[in-house]
């Protein structure tokens, strides 16, 4: 059993608050993802769990054991944990191979043994003929796998990361998201995977929590935190979701009906009559129609080609409303025309506004 | 599927943390070290000092030695001449740091190399050579030598504030140089192209801005003459000059531990007047010097008037750098004191008499080598520590220490081996011996004075480790002293060798604290060379002397091979 639970954590610097009173649980073997923007507390969360800080206040666990709480951290070294840093963090004095055999060292294994998880390490991630090399005549993306390697040699029954991903280029980027569901469905060691990248941890995790100011807003599987988001700053964040205002009318069947800027449109979610609530739209369930009644008046502000699609922004003419994107696959209208936009779907976030 | 790599099931983990554990005693034998040896004694010093008089008057025994005219007069020599020698220092380290600096003379490599060479030579070697100089066997074949008889002039007031603003100019000559190249570009190309000529703007624009450098050399090359003791023994006993260092000497020479408490006071007066000094220092640094500047200036173009710059500075150069060290090395071939030196009366018997004769003299070599190579290898041991401890981990313990170890190489020479005969002259504890006279003695104060030298060129180092390499190694699971030895030291290897030659190199020809705590059999090769030149044997004395000159210029070549791998300001005497 490889869980990791947090149970009222808290940790200030100085001043600022890092994290206020996380209470989470990543089951044993689960994909798990921090997701936020930068100064969320992501990193903080992810060294609490390392042993490189110490809580101010609530408990962390690894396998039901508390390994960390107000005035006690039991030190990285002695926790069995492995970790994968932004910058890699390969030491620059050794070669690749004695990289990855260095905990292996420490924990003093057997020379042929240690050979040969060596080598199984770095067949791994693909480096077998780099062993000899030093960090410095590797590229980026090697060294990231031989962090990797390096990380995986020890036999960590929970593996952390922290936006191991950020310095590479895009299409590296993905290719190295491929190869971590790869290990993880491989090695089933609990993974816990800090990013700001919404689509990377949508992509890898089985659940994601997404963090801000130092809260949880919400943590749920990808699906759940796309289609039903709890707050305002997820909708947005995750998904690229836009939020605006609207007045709920009452049910409607299986769906609710709600008016948006005088429109009347079916949208998911839970609410009494009346209330003033945010709804979260997605620019797939937005379609320029020529009906003048039903949807939403508004003008092209700006449009951007994406190949596949063109991405339009449109500003609605009612007074102070957000802008919303829709996605429009032949040649669009130009920009500063007066377009109408069809809401299909939508969904009432939890939280009131 | 039967797999390799799946993941180790989670074991029990020790409730007990070991590793934080082996930390805090990490963090406090370091503390231990530190406060015996640094801290300990000079409290000790300051509270025998202010002790009651013999009648329970306060602060009687301070009292009763600054009344005594010995020391008053003491005290007037030692500010006296060091101001006077500080005038001599800026005088020649501001006109070489601006030439060098700012004008396009050419060879200005070799030009630095000579204006270095006084902070290489240990202060009784340079006064032995300037001795040699100005003795009768130099001067006569160039026919200025005086009547038989008279005292060579440098055994006086003017001889030690020449000797000594000599040797401190490069002090002052790398605090300007530093200071010169940190000037704001624009504002000197501004008033250039306002119109003013090259001199008009270094006086009116550059000498102002360069001023605070200026102010800070001269207050460290003041504390350092202070504090010097070659110099005055080796031309103010004679000379019947007494400063504060030779009047302790005396004191000591002549009376022995008794008078401890009595040299108490005149100790702590001497660091008093240091540290107003580093204080005075720390003030210009802090509120006047700015950071790393622009772009090096362009330089200005001397025209015509280059070769004679160029002349006039190597002449000064060599006749205050380089012919003392001549004359030191023809005098250690010269048969005998007095003899002139000729060709046919050259002879290596002072060498012979000094390596392979004298026993003290042997000793001698033995001791400060041993001496400079264990306190070189034992701080270099303790400075790794303190500083991952102090940079890495941020233990406010650690940089505590960190800066408390500076004290023991601040404050004169003197002052601390007093501070530490008084620690240290009563028997041990537990082992009931007490370390005066015996080398153990000396070993403890050099270990308290030199660490310093090393630390400082570690916690630079160690700053520029990126903290998730020893993370990293934590991950893995090495404990404090696996990451010390596997990640910690080979990221800063140049810079711990760096400074462990540094320590070496000054260990080795010390004088000032050793003149106090040597006995016969524990003699260092400072002490040898400053009593070799006290009962008259001039000759072996500039032997000795040479080859100690020989040892620390290979030394010092040795660093600076290393310094291109350091990281800034390592290697003092490298820009």
């Amino acid at each position: 059993m490889a869980s990791v639970s947090l149970e009222g954590v808290s940790k200030r610097f100085k001043t600022t608050r890092a994290v206020e009173s996380i209470s989470l649980t990543v089951a044993d073997g689960e994909f798990f993802a921090l997701l936020g923007p930068s100064g969320c507390g992501k990193t903080t969360l992810l060294r609490l769990v390392a042993g490189f800080e110490t809580p101010d206040a609530g408990t962390v666990r690894l396998a039901n054991e508390i390994v960390g709480a107000p005035g006690f951290a039991l030190p990285p070294e002695e926790r069995r944990v492995g970790m994968v840093f932004q910058s890699y963090a390969l030491w620059p004095h050794m070669s690749v191979a004695e990289n990855v055999a260095f905990a292996l060292q420490v924990r003093r294994v057997a020379s042929d043994e240690r050979k040969r998880r060596v080598a199984s390490a770095l067949a791994m991630v693909g480096l077998e003929a780099m062993a000899k090399r030093r960090p410095h005549e590797l590229s980026g993306g090697q060294r990231q796998r031989v962090a990797l390697a390096r990380c995986l040699a020890m036999r960590p029954a929970i593996v952390l990361l922290d936006e191991p991903l950020a310095n590479l280029d895009v299409h590296l980027r993905e290719a190295m998201q491929q190869e971590f569901a790869r290990f993880h469905r491989e090695i089933g060691a609990t993974f816990i995977y800090v990013t700001h990248d919404q689509a990377e941890a949508m992509a890898l995790a089985s659940r994601v929590a997404v963090m801000n100011d130092g809260r949880v807003e919400q943590a749920a599987a990808p699906q759940a935190l796309y289609r039903e988001p709890a707050t305002e700053m997820v909708a947005r964040f995750v998904g690229h979701g836009m939020v605006v205002p609207v007045e709920i009318i009452g049910r409607e069947g299986p769906r609710m009906l709600v008016d948006l800027w005088g429109v009347r449109i079916a949208v998911r979610g839970e609410g009494s009559a009346g209330e003033h609530r945010s709804l979260c739209l997605h620019a797939e369930n937005l379609v320029l129609t020529s009906m003048t009644t039903g949807a939403i008046q508004g003008r092209v502000v700006a449009s951007a080609y994406q190949g596949a699609a063109t991405v339009l922004t449109i500003q609605p003419n009612a007074a102070d409303a957000p802008q919303l994107r829709v996605e429009y696959a032949s040649a669009p209208p130009a920009v500063g025309a007066a377009v109408a936009v069809a809401v299909r779907d939508g969904f009432i976030i939890r939280n009131v506004a | 599927m039967a797999n390799a790599y799946t993941a180790g099931s989670y074991s029990t983990i020790k409730k007990r943390s070991s590793s934080s554990r082996a930390e805090r005693i990490l963090i406090g034998a370091l503390a231990i070290y530190i406060v015996v040896l640094a801290i300990w004694p000079l409290a000790r010093l300051f509270y025998e000092a202010l002790l009651p008089g013999r009648d329970g008057e306060l602060l009687g025994v301070l009292l009763a030695q600054w009344r005594t005219p010995a020391a008053q007069t003491a005290l007037i020599n030692t500010v006296e001449a060091s101001a006077l020698a500080t005038l001599v220092s800026v005088a020649i380290g501001v006109v070489v740091a601006f030439v060098l600096v700012l004008t396009d003379v050419r060879g200005k490599a070799a030009l630095a190399f000579v204006a270095l060479l006084p902070l290489l030579v240990p202060s009784q070697i340079t006064a032995l050579a300037w001795i040699e100089l100005t003795s009768s066997s130099m001067l006569a074949p160039l026919g200025l030598a005086p009547a038989p008889g008279t005292t060579n002039p440098l055994y006086s007031k003017w001889g030690i504030v020449l000797v000594m603003g000599i040797e401190h100019s490069t002090l002052v000559f790398l605090a300007v140089q530093a200071g010169l190249r940190n000037l704001p570009r624009d504002l000197v190309e501004a008033a250039r192209l306002g119109g003013a000529r090259p001199l008009r703007v270094a006086r009116s624009v550059i000498l102002p801005m360069a001023l605070p450098a200026i102010l800070a050399g001269a207050a460290l090359a003041f504390v350092t003459s202070i504090g010097n003791f070659g110099i005055p023994a080796l031309l103010g006993i004679p000379g019947r000059y007494t400063m504060l260092t030779t009047l302790i000497y005396q004191h000591l020479q002549g009376f022995g531990p008794r008078v401890l408490g009595e040299v108490a006071p005149l100790a702590l007066g001497l660091a008093a007047l240091a540290v107003v000094g580093l204080l005075l220092r720390a003030v210009v640094v802090r509120k006047f010097m700015s950071e790393a500047g622009s772009a090096p200036m362009e330089p200005f173009q001397l025209g015509r008037g280059r070769a004679w710059a160029e002349s006039i500075l190597w002449i000064m150069l060599v006749v205050i750098a380089v012919m003392p060290l001549i004359a030191l090395l023809a005098a250690s071939f010269a048969p005998a004191l007095g003899v002139p030196l000729r060709f046919d009366t050259v002879t290596l018997a002072n060498y012979r008499f000094a390596l392979l004769e004298q026993d003290a003299t042997i000793r001698a070599f033995a001791n400060s080598f041993l001496l400079a190579f264990t306190t070189a290898v034992m701080s270099a041991a303790v400075a790794l520590p303190l500083a991952y401890l102090a940079t890495l981990r941020r233990s406010r313990i650690a940089r505590a220490l960190d800066l408390v170890a500076d004290a023991p190489y601040a404050v004169p020479g003197t002052v601390l081996a007093i501070a530490i005969i008084l620690v240290f002259l009563p028997p041990l504890p537990l082992l009931q011996v007490s370390l005066y006279s015996t080398i153990g003695i000396i070993l403890v104060a050099y270990l308290a004075r030199f660490l310093a030298l090393v630390l400082r060129p570690t916690m630079a180092a160690m700053g520029l480790i990126n903290k998730n390499l020893d993370e990293a190694a934590q991950i893995a699971g090495a404990s404090i002293l696996v990451r010390l030895r596997a990640v910690v030291l080979p990221a800063v290897v140049p810079s711990v060798v760096a400074g462990a030659l540094l320590i070496f190199m000054t260990a080795l020809n010390e004088l000032t604290v050793s003149a106090l705590l040597w006995s016969t059999g524990r003699e260092t090769l400072g002490v040898v060379v400053f009593a070799l030149q006290y009962e008259g044997n001039s000759p072996a004395a500039a032997a000795v002397a040479a080859i100690s000159v020989a040892v620390i210029l290979a030394l010092a070549a040795l660093v600076t091979t290393l310094g291109r791998r350091l990281p800034e300001g390592v290697v003092p005497w490298q820009a």
